[in-house]
């Protein structure tokens, strides 16, 4: 019996095929919109959150001129390599007004070829850090030797090795994933690094001058304790250190970027705000214009003894299968662009991006397809009663 | 004749993306070496091609049973772009690569339309033999 509704259901919405494929593509169009609007949105805001976590020092200290280099790399992860002698950490852990220091020495790759293992390596002090800690996944037991390492999230973790400049190390543990290029970056602990450059030399890769020195570092993350400003620590560190370095405020970064992200998230809420009232629009003028049309065979089908409710019921179920189809295949369209295309949107809107779990996307999708068929209902019942509603007798007339 | 002819019709513009995709549209890497993407590149150009031949065919066959098998085979093609980047010839290994973040994506979305439109034929080619 319920088949031979459904059937009935899909034959009326084949009789009437031009408005109908009208009204599935406005609610697949407003589904499209809306999936991909609150992925993208969504998206942008978790890398954000993301990155306001991984900005987790006061101030940074890198060599002079590097500034820029250092706020690229910061943002965007781009690779980077900048030194100063490392006599100078010593200096700047004797300062007052420090809660937390530490130190790290980037290593841009070493031009290995790009299919093998072309990555960023960080060395770091484990003892001190206060930056890389919280964004490493799961616990490690073993501390960091020579041959152990900690990746992040990009990097193929095969059988829990890695294999750098002809060595193999173990990976100890997994960072979480930044939606930046930080993610392809293998952390050493500092005191590894002169036997990675013993081996990147003995397989031949280019090491500058600057690298091959053996007391370098590339940074100094400073966090100030909570008796002394930002300023204070600077002008100490002019004095203790001289003007050999540049200050990069991390925490000021993220807020300059939060701005952007603001304008964007803004403006894609304006323009899905905009197009979905022109959608719901077009969506009343369709229903007007289907229900105009169905005048006449509504009421022959109340003369032949069809109650109101009865037809009510039919013509809504006809709205419901036509807004079920296009939200669900809207919303799997959205899917299929902005889920692979994640990384790509990232990378040309120059913001982290971190794509939403499944739990998450699922969750979207069914909270989507419920309002869009909430929509389509609210946009169809005034015409559907207000048709169900006119004496067959009147309806019938105006149609001669 | 006119669902033959719409179902050509987008066998071949997606034969058509599929070569221009990692060529032109969201090429692979460029590099003066070869990498696992330029010969994935080579590959999805061929079988664009065969998805586009496939779709040229199929306008001047009038048999069901052969336009259903012809469809069959845009399915298994729409497998083999998806299998040459993940699996047969690969990407470059790092993750923000041009051919991960753009090639792979845009080869993804059209092997599923790809699938998509070969199901939808072979539906209604069933459908209408019933009928």
């Amino acid at each position: 019996m319920s088949r031979k509704k459904s059937n009935n259901t899909i034959r009326d919405i084949r009789r009437h095929a031009f408005y109908n494929a009208c009204l599935l593509s406005t609610v697949v169009i407003l589904s499209v919109m809306l999936f991909a609007g609150t992925v993208i949105s969504a998206s942008l805001r978790k890398g954000m959150d993301n990155m306001k976590r991984r900005l987790g020092a006061d101030i940074m200290l890198v060599p002079k001129g590097s500034k820029e280099k250092a706020e690229n790399m910061l943002l965007e992860g781009s690779r980077s390599n900048f030194y100063f002698d490392d006599s100078i950490y010593e200096k700047v852990v004797r300062m007052d007004g420090i809660s937390e220091v530490t130190s790290q020495c980037f290593l841009k790759s070493l031009s290995a070829d790009c299919c093998s293992s072309e990555v960023q390596i960080v060395f770091f002090d484990p003892s001190s850090d206060f930056v890389v800690g919280p964004w490493i996944e799961t616990e490690y037991h073993q501390s960091l030797s020579g041959d152990s390492v900690i990746v992040g999230s990009d990097i193929v973790n095969e059988d829990g090795k890695i294999r750098l400049f002809g060595q193999e190390y173990t990976i100890v543990s997994q960072m979480a994933r930044t939606g930046t290029a930080l993610d392809s970056s293998v952390y050493f602990s500092l005191d590894a690094k002169e036997e990675l450059l013993t081996h990147a030399e003995e397989k031949g890769s280019f090491l500058t001058e600057e690298q091959k020195k053996s007391g370098i570092l590339s940074s100094i993350f400073i966090n100030v304790d909570g008796a002394h400003t930002t300023e204070e620590i600077i002008d100490s560190a002019h004095r203790t250190i001289g003007d050999i370095f540049d200050v990069v405020y991390p925490k000021q970064l993220h807020e300059s970027l939060a701005a952007s992200l603001l304008k964007i998230t803004g403006a894609v809420s304006g323009i899905s705000i905009a197009v979905g009232v022109l959608l719901v629009a077009i969506l009343l003028i369709i229903n007007s214009i289907i229900m105009k049309g169905r005048k006449q065979e509504v009421a022959l089908l109340r003369v032949l003894g069809h109650t109101k409710k009865d037809l009510i019921r039919k013509l809504l179920s006809e709205m419901g299968v036509i807004s079920l189809l296009g939200a669900v295949s809207g919303c799997l369209f959205g899917a299929l662009i902005v889920i692979p295309f994640g990384r790509y949107i990232g990378q040309s809107l120059n913001m982290p991006y971190l794509g939403p779990g499944f739990a998450d996307t699922m969750i979207r999708f069914l909270i989507i397809i419920l309002g869009v068929c909430l929509i389509v209902f609210l946009s169809s019942i005034f015409f559907i009663v207000h048709t169900t509603n006119i004496e067959p007798y009147l309806a019938l007339r105006r149609e001669e | 004749m006119k669902n033959r002819i719409i179902f050509a019709a987008i066998f071949v513009l997606l034969g058509l993306l599929v070569i221009l995709a990692p060529t032109v549209l969201f090429p692979v890497c460029e590099s003066e070496m070869k990498m696992a993407c330029f010969f994935t590149k080579k590959a999805e150009i061929g079988v664009g091609l065969l998805i586009a031949a496939i779709g040229v065919v199929s306008v001047f066959l009038k048999n069901k049973d052969i336009r259903i098998g012809l469809s069959i085979a845009q399915v298994l093609n729409a497998a083999l772009v998806l299998a040459l980047p993940l699996k047969l010839t690969g990407l470059c290994k790092k993750s923000d690569m041009a051919c991960r973040v753009k090639t792979l994506p845009a080869l993804i979305v059209l092997s599923v339309l790809l699938a998509v439109a070969a199901a939808a034929e072979i539906f209604i080619l069933a459908k209408s033999e019933q009928e």
